[in-house]
This record gives structure tokens, C-alpha cells and sequence, in this order.
């Protein structure tokens, strides 16, 4: 793929915590499975699962911070949920537990609509779990859905 | 491009504020702006002053602006407070760097003195798209202006203040219960903004979320003498001390356009190939004046003994 990725929409989310450009009153790690765990996350954090996220957004302020911990497919849903709450860019850090070209990957078949998580790289072409069309896995990257855009990798040839 | 509207009404909304209903020759509606806008208005021989549109943004039939007589100023406040009804003006149309942000989950509009104009604009706004939000008004009780229409259109989400303790006592309770996805839009002496701004980072608010309108800039001194070198044309422009570079290119016949000419509006930023800059303005994000690739003309000045423009 003669693509730059850095000019693409895939995430640059790392395995390592990028802190606040500014001074937080109140963390929270939000982590997305029991062995989600992570070196240097704050001291005084509030630690909760994903399944509680819901009912701590209820009661969220500015000056709170999130730092979602766990693997790709997870933490941008995380993430995702939070910015539909009103969280931005630089209230939230991603510190990834999963890394490497073949990561569990969300992908979108705009077919059906079914979104398919699988260990999958970029470019790589898996089939939908619900309609079966073979997707590639486009570096086209939804933060909206947490999800890369799968399209049929015979589409050009279709009549 | 230039608007040439006619002074319809006048009021005194306070002893040194004057209003000013400006509306089209011909009768017809008037560009349409989003909240916050100001306009740059000819008050003078060459003179332009920029003042906050406070009445209806959409296909208005009429422009409405509050000048604050400033003894102090160049004239142009002085000027505007002389204009009569029928005379025509000619003014700019109106730009934006304070926008409400329109995914914000509630807006914190927070005002002081004069700085009410931009922040009433904002509150109309909210009212009509019913958005929800919150306005401290801190201002002396003899200079109260747009306080009827206010109370009209906040009812009791406006809190005022005499002064300047009962706003800081009220807001450092409410920056820290503010629902996420709040916004926070603040105008007023410069020394007001730089609290708010100051008092919002204490409470770990990040900077996107404060949106300021500042329209007076500190004082940094006139600063030390240093050489403009026009990088394509090979010129060299020496500025003096208390000496804008906006200045000495002006003086030199350099074409260089400019509008507030107070580091706010943007107009006059110059690319800069080579030099260390002392940023003065409030227009640069913080990223691109560590990229040191721009300059506002207006008000900042070479750190080093040169500058190298791409002019």
C-alpha cells in the first residue's frame, strides 16, 4: 500500500502515556479488561472498568482526565464513548496494551452494517461475520465508530 | 471589502458609552455573522477601531455597536462619540476569532465592563438555538450597559457583580462543576481575561476549552533595535526600538496588510524564513510559534539581531 500512514486516519495511539499539556484536577483510568494494566498511569487516579464509564459520565467535569487502557479495538470505543459525552482530544490519553501490524481490529461493513472484530492487519482482508462480503480493511479509520472501513475487495470489478 | 452604512439611532447606554444603530443606504440586510464578531469601523482621518456587533446575526437589517469613550485612546472613540444620526461610516465586514463552539455541552460566558458586547451576542445566540448556558457579568453599578435586554434574555442564569471579588468568589466554585463538554468564553480588561484564564488552568481546564476576545494588549516595552532582511528581494529594513515591524515596512512602502494592528485579528502575520521571534500577539497558537515560521507584524518583534522575512 504506497501510503503514508502518518497522513492517514489510523490512529497513532502507542503503548506508552503522553500526559496532559495542562494540569488536571482528577484522573480517571478507565480500563477495558481485568488484565488491562499499564507502568506510570497517575497515582491518585480513580480506577473503573468500561461497564462503569456510563455512570461516571453522568457526573463528569472539566478538569477531569481520562486515560483509557487496553487494546486497540477496546480503547477506541472507549474513546469514542467519550467524546460523544463532551470530552476532547487533549482530556483523554490511550495507552494501548496490544501493539503490532496483526492487532485486533474493528471493521466496518458498509454492506450490512455489522461491524466484525478480528486480529487483523491494515489491508489485509478478512470476510464480514454477518453477510460473509470480503472486506479489505481499509486505512480509513472512524473515531466515531472505533472502527476501520472495510470495503469488497472486488468492488472495481462488479458489474 | 467596505460597507458604507448610515448612523440611524444613537443612545447613551451609560455616561461614557455610546450606541450606535448603523444600517444600509439603500435599506437592504447587512451580511449575516456568527455570535461574537466584531467589525473594524472608520472613525477618523486613517483611523480604525474594532468594535463587537451586539444585535441580531442573521440577515440583519442593521448593525449595532457599543463604543466606550476612551480618553486615553488615539481618537477614533472620541471620534464615534461625535458621529451624528445620517452621517455615513464606512466599516469592514465582520470577522470572528469567538465563535461558540457548537457541540459545547453548556457555555460559561463570563464578561467584564464593556467586554459584555461580544459575550451579549453570544447569549442571544444561546437563547434562540436554546443552548444551554451560564453568564457572570462583573461590572461597576454606574457602568452598566445591555443590563434590561440582558436580565430579558438570561432571567436568572445572569449573575452580575459590582466588582471584580464577588466574580472570583463565584466562579472558582462554579469552573469546578462545570459538566464535561463545557466551553468557557470570557472578554473584559486584559487583566480580567489573564485571571479567568489563569483561574480556569488552576481548576484543570485545558486551553481549548477557553475562548477569548482580548481588545487591549499588554505593555512589553518598546524592545531592543534589530534588522528585518527581506529574504527575495534581499532588502534590509532596520526597526528601532518602540518601532513596530508592521511599522518600518509601512514606512518603506512594503505593502503589508493589517487591521487591529494589537495582535488579535491575524491580518498581518508575515512568514519568517529565519530569526528568533519574540511573540507578542495573541493570535499564534502555542504550536506555531515554536514552529517560528510566522510573525504578526503588529506587535512582535525579532528576539536576535535579525529576521529573515519571505517577502
Amino acid at each position: 500500500m504506497a501510503v503514508s500512514m502518518t497522513h492517514t486516519s489510523v490512529p497513532d495511539w502507542g503503548d506508552v502515556l503522553v500526559p496532559a499539556k495542562h494540569t488536571p484536577v482528577h484522573y480517571i483510568v478507565v480500563t477495558c479488561s481485568s488484565d488491562a494494566t499499564a507502568s506510570g498511569l497517575p497515582e491518585h487516579a480513580q480506577r473503573i472498568s468500561s461497564g462503569e464509564l456510563d455512570t461516571v459520565l453522568e457526573r463528569a467535569r472539566v478538569g477531569w482526565h481520562f486515560v483509557i487502557v487496553g487494546r486497540h479495538s477496546h480503547a477506541g470505543a472507549v474513546r469514542a464513548r467519550l467524546v460523544s459525552a463532551g470530552a476532547i482530544d487533549s482530556e483523554i490519553s490511550i495507552v494501548l496494551t496490544d501493539s503490532g501490524v496483526e492487532q485486533e481490529r474493528r471493521v466496518y461493513c458498509p454492506h450490512c452494517g455489522h461491524v466484525t472484530s478480528t486480529p487483523v492487519a491494515v489491508g489485509a482482508t478478512i470476510a464480514c461475520a454477518r453477510c460473509a462480503a470480503p472486506l479489505v480493511v481499509y486505512y480509513h479509520y472512524s473515531r466515531r465508530l472505533a472502527a476501520y472501513l472495510g470495503y469488497r475487495v472486488d468492488s472495481e470489478d462488479l458489474p | 471589502m467596505t460597507l458604507h452604512l448610515r448612523v440611524t439611532r444613537t443612545d447613551a447606554l451609560a455616561a461614557d458609552v455610546r450606541q450606535l444603530v448603523l444600517a444600509s443606504i439603500d435599506g437592504g440586510t447587512l451580511p449575516s455573522f456568527t455570535p461574537g464578531s466584531h467589525i473594524a469601523v472608520e472613525c477618523g482621518e486613517g483611523r480604525r477601531n474594532s468594535y463587537s456587533l451586539t444585535g441580531p446575526t442573521i440577515e440583519p437589517d442593521h448593525y449595532t455597536i457599543s463604543v466606550r469613550f476612551d480618553p486615553d485612546g488615539q481618537g477614533g472613540s472620541r471620534w464615534l462619540h461625535d458621529v451624528a444620526v445620517g452621517q455615513t461610516i464606512s466599516v469592514g465586514l465582520p470577522r470572528s476569532d469567538f465563535a461558540p463552539v457548537l457541540n459545547a455541552r453548556h457555555h460559561l460566558l463570563i464578561a467584564g465592563g464593556i467586554g459584555i458586547t461580544p459575550i451579549l451576542s453570544h447569549a442571544r445566540a444561546a437563547v434562540a438555538w436554546g443552548r444551554s448556558f451560564e453568564m457572570h457579568y462583573a461590572v461597576g453599578r454606574d457602568r452598566r450597559t445591555h443590563i434590561a435586554e440582558l436580565r430579558d434574555l438570561c432571567g436568572d442564569r445572569m449573575t452580575v457583580y459590582p466588582g471584580r471579588v464577588g466574580l472570583w468568589n463565584a466562579l472558582d466554585p462554579a469552573l469546578r462543576q462545570q459538566p464535561l463538554g463545557t466551553h468557557l468564553y470570557t472578554c473584559g480588561p486584559a487583566s480580567m481575561i489573564d485571571e479567568v484564564t489563569d483561574r480556569a488552568a488552576a481548576a484543570g481546564w485545558p486551553t481549548e476549552r477557553v475562548h477569548t476576545e482580548r481588545f487591549t494588549v499588554a505593555d512589553f516595552g518598546p524592545g531592543a533595535p534589530y534588522a528585518a532582511k527581506l529574504a527575495r528581494s534581499g532588502r534590509v529594513v532596520p526597526v528601532a526600538p518602540g518601532v513596530t515591524l508592521l511599522d518600518a515596512l509601512l514606512a518603506q512602502g512594503i505593502k503589508v496588510s493589517n487591521l487591529c494592528r494589537q495582535g488579535v485579528c491575524g491580518e498581518c502575520r508575515l512568514p519568517v524564513r529565519g530569526g528568533r521571534i519574540e511573540h507578542r500577539d495573541h493570535y499564534l497558537s502555542d504550536d506555531e510559534r515554536s514552529t517560528g515560521d510566522a510573525i504578526m507584524a503588529c506587535v512582535s518583534r525579532a528576539a536576535g539581531e535579525q529576521l529573515d522575512l519571505d517577502l
